[in-house]
């Protein structure tokens, strides 16, 4: 691949996969820019807290993103038991009629199932653990045709994966980590009575622990320990390298997460490969930017994980669970009637004159100032109350489905801070 | 159905050896499954020990299994792969299989080692008869033997066991892992925590007792090694009341695991519940009974009675917020009491193509259905009048008492929705 510093634009970019926890957030991830989204039915995926889709959800989302040119993958990566899989066949067949582009499997009865049922192509999930190119090879054999790559894999390696086996492969990019190679992990199963690689993982990694050494009687116990929760991947600095490394598809983790997590990483990793297209490289003003909207949404401290080395300590998350944000989601945008109003859906409560921003598909926050806020039905409030409809005066720019935010300043975030620690 | 354990010692080997003889146990009835440090998540064997293990072995004609059950990235993979090429051991043919893992490993050894049979660890998944078959079709002769999930049931192993005899193996008593991560998790923690030479004495490996602050289990082993770091759960398997059961269902293999809490200080006890030639005796329940007692640590029986691991899915979410495809029309995503109701439109409508009034069915949250008769014109968002709403679109519908945001809206029969073409948004 040539580098440029010209502005010729047509640098090869591998495919954004964002996770689409609903319908929804399927149109909110195909809006602020993904090439492909992945998403679960009601049963064979591994995400049973998420929304998941009805058939008629995902007739809808796949005409959705296919006529905006987006791929729409289908995981069917449990490990299903027998009178599961049984009812696998008839699942695939809608499937083929919705024309989905692929689906996504782990267990070698399900791959040969759609193999033997279906014309669908198979990708091989990530919970297969597949970490090195004999394995690649091995599932090409079984006709597989992209391998989601263990979260172990780093860039260098799935290149030569990638160039011994000739698959496409696939690499999550950013979002939560397994600490556990996946589909190796079955704490909820013996703790919590949830299969975890059924989908009811209990996130016992994320747990804080007490540690006691057993061969050293004098050692103390060691308290909040959360040795077992991994910080949370940013591959956004090392996109150069996936490009270099031909890596097809740059998937983002979190199906279960909610609509501005899904719209803020796409639209930040979306206009970075954008740049990168037009550009060849990412030698971008807009990199700090895009790194500040990363740090906007919900998250535990970032790492490269094992994208260029190994992991090491330092890609542990020592600390208990909480919602570390500069910015809380005020709510998505439902209705545009221009000149006049839009309808907001709200997700946290704001009060007029409070300065809010909404986040365009492409292009920098629109500030504005909600001065007064209506209920559906005309009448002025004075606190927007979640889960409720509101007007807001209308905002050029604004469309359905952009994502309204508000920056939480400090005395809120103090408030907050106190409200965790009682 | 053969006694499978791991020996990690030549010392282990010996008394092994020796305690066969005394109970005077075919060598043929045992399978020992040898883990050298570099190829085995918990193998500690030297190749010293191994190669001693091995010449005595010319005499004994027990049953050895080599260990290669990590699982490893591309650079790493192929430094073992290459230490597996030059093992002058496999090379003998020395062992009968070699377990293994990683489908990578079975690709290498199925390329490389035409004469060795394999042992294919299974226990992630692989919960149907389906995935079964396909590895031992993929395996054909060279399969040696199925090592399946603990999570099956016994009326699956059953199963299973019919379709495959003397190929498949499980657990019979010892640790169950359920965690595995190639990160090294505790030496961070004992470095920063423990001051001059408090390190475990294992200079490579770590081993402490974790207990979870967030839930009520405590004692889950944990082992950092060079392979990274385990977890096994906070009880053990035990399930020798039911070797009797196992035999007849003609399983190849029951694994004592007995490398951790010094349990092979066990064995003695393990072969003679196992070999038992009465399975029924009253003394041999007690005893099975005494010994599960005697335990270090306590012991469950996991899944072999019932799986039921699935049945809370169904109550993460509320099935009745779930959209039935079938004549949809819409959720009603805002409410305002005595007011209104804001409908959001999955599916075109308009009077044009529909009856006078729009016969609705709505589900709530609750699980109630309540029937609205719908006049048009219907509201927008501005309160003006309109005759059609396309998908996506908000319109807004009388108060009806008990319906509340997330109710499903249907249309109540299949005409009222064909008559329901698409149409714009005609605003009067």
């Amino acid at each position: 691949m040539t580098k440029s510093f010209n502005n010729c634009g047509n640098f090869w970019v591998p495919e954004l996969l964002s996770p689409a926890g609903n319908l929804d957030k399927l149109k909110i991830a195909v809006y602020y820019g993904a090439n492909a989204v992945y998403l679960g039915g009601a049963k064979f995926g591994l995400r049973q807290a998420s929304d998941n889709f009805t058939l008629d959800e995902m007739r809808e989302g796949v005409e959705f993103a296919h006529q905006r040119g987006v791929k729409v993958y289908v995981a069917i990566n449990s490990f299903l038991h027998d009178r599961e899989l049984e009812e696998l066949p008839k699942f695939l067949t809608e499937l083929e009629k919705l024309e989905i582009d692929a689906v996504i499997a782990s267990d070698l009865g399900v791959i040969e199932t759609v193999i033997e049922s279906s014309h669908l192509p198979v990708h091989l999930s990530t919970q297969s653990s597949c970490v090195n190119s004999e394995s690649a090879l091995f599932w090409k054999a079984r006709g597989v045709s992209r391998i989601v790559l263990g979260r172990e894999v780093s860039i260098s390696d799935a290149k030569e994966i990638k160039n011994k086996s000739e698959l496409e492969m696939e690499m999550f990019v950013h979002g939560a980590m397994c600490m556990a190679y996946s589909g190796n992990c079955v704490i909820s199963n013996y703790t919590q009575g949830r299969d975890s690689n059924r989908g009811g993982c209990a996130h016992s990694c994320r747990f804080e622990y007490s540690l006691k050494d057993v061969n050293d009687e004098i050692s103390r116990e060691i308290k909040k320990a959360y040795f077992m929760s991994s910080k949370d991947l940013a591959g956004l600095r090392v996109l150069e390298d996936f490009i270099s490394a031909g890596i097809h598809s740059l998937k983002i983790e979190g199906r279960n997460k909610g609509p501005y997590y899904a719209a803020i990483v796409t639209k930040v990793y979306a206009e970075a490969l954008d740049y990168y297209k037009n550009y060849g490289h990412f030698l971008s003003d807009k990199l700090y930017d895009w790194e500040s909207e990363l740090k906007t949404i919900s998250h535990r401290d970032y790492t490269l994980a094992n994208l260029l080395n190994e992991a090491d300590e330092t890609s542990i998350y020592n600390g208990r669970e909480g919602e570390e944000s500069d910015f809380v989601v005020s709510g998505v945008v439902l209705e545009v009637v221009p000149s006049k109003h839009i309808v907001l859906e709200v997700k946290s409560a704001f009060y007029p004159y409070d300065i809010l921003e909404i986040i365009p598909f492409k292009g920098d926050a629109i500030s504005f100032v909600a001065e007064v806020i209506t209920t559906i039905g005309g009448s002025e409030i004075l606190k927007s109350k979640p889960g409720t409809l509101v007007k807001l005066p209308f905002i050029y720019g604004a469309e359905p489905f952009n994502l309204v935010r508000k920056k939480l300043n400090q005395k809120l975030k103090v408030e907050a801070n106190f409200e965790e620690v009682l | 159905m053969k006694f499978v354990t791991f020996v990690k010692t030549f010392f282990e080997f010996s008394s092994f050896d020796q305690l066969v003889s005394e109970k005077k146990i075919e060598n043929e009835s045992f399978e020992l499954i040898l883990g050298l440090k570099d190829f085995s998540r918990f193998g500690e064997l030297t190749l010293l020990d191994l190669e001693k293990i091995i010449s005595l072995n010319q005499k004994k004609r027990y049953t050895l299994v080599f260990e290669w059950d990590i699982l490893e990235t591309e650079n790493k993979f192929k430094e073992t792969a290459k230490l597996i090429l030059d093992n002058p051991f496999l090379k003998r043919g020395d062992f009968s299989a070699i377990r293994v893992q990683d489908t990578g490993a079975v690709r290498f050894i199925f390329e490389h080692f035409s004469w060795l049979k394999i042992q294919i660890v299974l226990e992630n998944g692989n919960h149907n008869l389906r995935g079964l078959s396909s590895w031992a079709n993929i395996l054909g002769e060279r399969l040696d033997r199925l090592v399946i999930s603990n999570e099956l049931t016994r009326q699956s192993l059953t199963q299973y066991a019919q379709v495959f005899p003397d190929k498949i193996e499980i657990l019979v008593f010892g640790r169950i892992i359920v965690f595995y991560s190639p990160r090294k998790l505790l030496a961070p923690i004992y470095k920063k925590n423990q001051t001059n030479d408090l390190q475990s004495p294992k200079s490579s490996s770590i081993e402490v007792l974790g207990t979870s602050e967030e839930g009520p289990h405590s004692g889950f082993p944990i082992i950092e090694n060079g392979h990274g770091s385990f977890m096994f759960n906070v009880k053990d398997l035990f399930l020798l009341e039911h070797v009797e059961e196992l035999y007849k269902m003609k399983l190849a293999g029951a694994r004592f695991d007995l490398r951790f809490d010094n349990y092979f200080d066990c064995l003695e006890t393990c072969m003679s519940i196992f070999f038992a030639e009465n399975k029924q005796d009253l003394y041999l329940e007690e005893e099975i009974r005494k010994f599960r007692i005697s335990l270090r640590r306590p012991a469950i029986k996991g899944f072999y009675q019932t799986n039921k691991t699935d049945v809370l899915f169904s109550k993460l979410k509320n099935k009745k917020t779930a959209r039935r495809d079938e004549y949809y029309l819409g959720e009603i995503v805002d409410s305002e009491k005595d007011l209104l109701l804001v409908l959001k439109l999955s599916n075109e409508i308009s009077k044009e193509n529909s009856k006078e009034n729009l016969e609705l069915n709505i589900e709530t949250p609750e699980g109630k259905t309540k029937t609205l008769q719908l006049s048009w014109p219907l509201k927008n968002s501005l309160g003006e009048s309109v005759w059609s709403g396309s998908k996506g679109e908000i319109v807004l519908i009388p108060y009806i008492r008990g319906v509340s945001v997330k109710s499903q809206v249907y249309f109540k029969d299949s005409l009222t929705r064909l008559d329901s073409l698409s149409k714009k948004l005609v605003v009067e």
